[in-house]
């Protein structure tokens, strides 16, 4: 039986990363409408997240085989 | 599986069009304003007389400057000003010269566009592919729910790649997958807002501008129309700090039978996409009402940009293509694993089958 207390870190270490890359994807997102030349930086940085984060993974599969 | 291969239908046709202005200029679609740097536009009545001149017996529907070409001012005209917009001309005109540039939104990307809007079906078309997008949200939840029973135990980007082919692309499929979550929600659900645009542009004219032209009720369209210049002048007193983004023509869908709709813009990232209507007298051009849009047409108008991404820049526009690229292969690679899927059921049923004929014969 597994407890409240064994579960929680687990579930954060299978959503933790997902809901953190969601959220600056979001604020990202929301950023380059609301804060002019500044946000249009700051989304090029979190919008490209989950390209760069797939990118790495790549590279490090690439690598090991 | 059939609404897969839609799925797969928007994303391919949306890859180019992230890229529409660029693929236009460079086939010759975009037609470009002479230089004429520091010099006054015309008065837009001059551009009115210009249209209407290069597009004999037809009537003027709407005027629109791009805030982006402050050279061009585009004029559509029509059989009538209530006419089907797929009868309207769009040509653009030089706004210091009056001279025409070209048409536009011809050429190749309008095939993709109607493609991807509406499967040239018109907006049954376009409400089908809406329920699609609906049906790609449903997918992505669906997803979210089905990641946790296949990564609880691996760390989070593990690809086993020396594991079984299928294997590998599953991993592949949940980590693309889970990664562009949001960005898939936000495109996928603004695509379904941006469906309903008809409709919700419907429910305004019977509601809201309703209201606002209830005190002309039955006056007739106008016998002479104001000139143009009167109506951009005293728009833009009624609008302080805002500039014109299009102007519609008494009797089009966008205002009244009587009025001069003007929609003006303000000159943030944000304020430039939230129109505000200014209704002005088709005889005399005086206002004659102003009010926000309603929630449901200010959501509409910020779904756009978020749905086409060409509002931060060409990196952007670079990081929309691979993320729609990504969403490619997070369908194609979920068509690839249910179809690996049913062939191993298929293969299991048929040696469960040829054991229980053997056993049988025994």
């Amino acid at each position: 039986m597994t407890s409240r207390t064994d579960r929680s870190p687990r579930w954060l270490s299978v959503f933790g990363a997902p809901i953190l890359v969601a959220a600056l994807t979001l604020i990202g997102l929301l950023a380059a409408l609301m804060l002019g030349d500044f946000g249009r930086y700051l989304s090029w940085v979190t919008v490209a997240i989950p390209v760069i984060i797939c990118l790495w993974t790549w590279l490090r599969v690439r690598i090991s085989s | 599986m059939v609404s897969t291969l839609f799925l797969l239908l928007l994303c391919l046709t949306g890859l180019p069009l992230i890229f529409h202005h660029e693929i236009d200029e460079a086939l010759g679609y975009a037609p470009q304003p002479e230089a004429a740097a520091g010099v006054r536009p015309v008065p837009p009545q001059r551009i009115v007389e210009a249209a209407l001149a290069a597009d004999a017996g037809r009537v003027m529907q709407y005027i629109s400057w791009d805030k982006d070409e402050p050279g061009l001012v585009l004029a559509f005209t029509n059989d009538a000003v209530d006419g089907k917009p797929d009868n309207a001309t769009v040509r653009a005109f030089d706004a210091v010269s009056t001279r025409l540039l070209g048409p536009v939104g011809t050429g190749p990307m309008l095939i993709v566009l109607k493609l991807h809007t509406d499967m040239f079906a018109g907006q049954a078309g376009k409400l089908f592919l809406g329920g699609m997008g609906l049906l790609f949200a449903v997918a992505i939840v669906s997803g979210v729910v089905l990641y946790w029973p296949f990564t609880r135990r691996l760390s989070f980007a593990t690809i086993r790649n020396n594991s079984s082919r299928r294997v590998g692309w599953l991993d592949w499929h949940n980590l693309i997958g889970v990664v562009t979550i949001a960005w898939a929600l936000v495109v996928g659900l603004t695509g379904v807002v941006n469906t309903w645009a008809e409709l919700m542009l419907a429910q305004w004219k019977s509601t809201e501008l309703a209201a606002m032209v209830a005190p002309y009720a039955g006056k007739p369209p106008p016998a002479h129309l104001a000139s143009l210049d009167d109506v951009v002048a005293q728009a833009t007193k009624a609008a302080p700090g805002m500039e014109i983004a299009f102007i519609a023509y008494p009797g089009t869908p966008f205002t009244s039978s009587h009025h001069f709709a003007a929609f003006m813009r303000g000159d943030t990232p944000l304020t430039s996409r939230l129109l505000k209507p200014v209704l002005l007298d088709g005889e005399t051009a005086a206002v004659a009402d102003t009010r926000a849009l309603p929630a449901y047409l200010q959501a509409l108008l910020i779904s756009q940009p978020l749905h086409f991404g060409d509002y931060g820049g060409l990196p952007l526009k670079i990081i929309w293509v691979a993320l729609d690229v990504m969403t490619i292969v997070v369908i194609g690679s979920g068509l690839y694993l249910w179809l690996a899927r049913r062939s191993r059921k298929a293969h299991a049923a048929a040696v469960r089958a040829e054991g229980a004929v053997a056993l049988a014969s025994r």
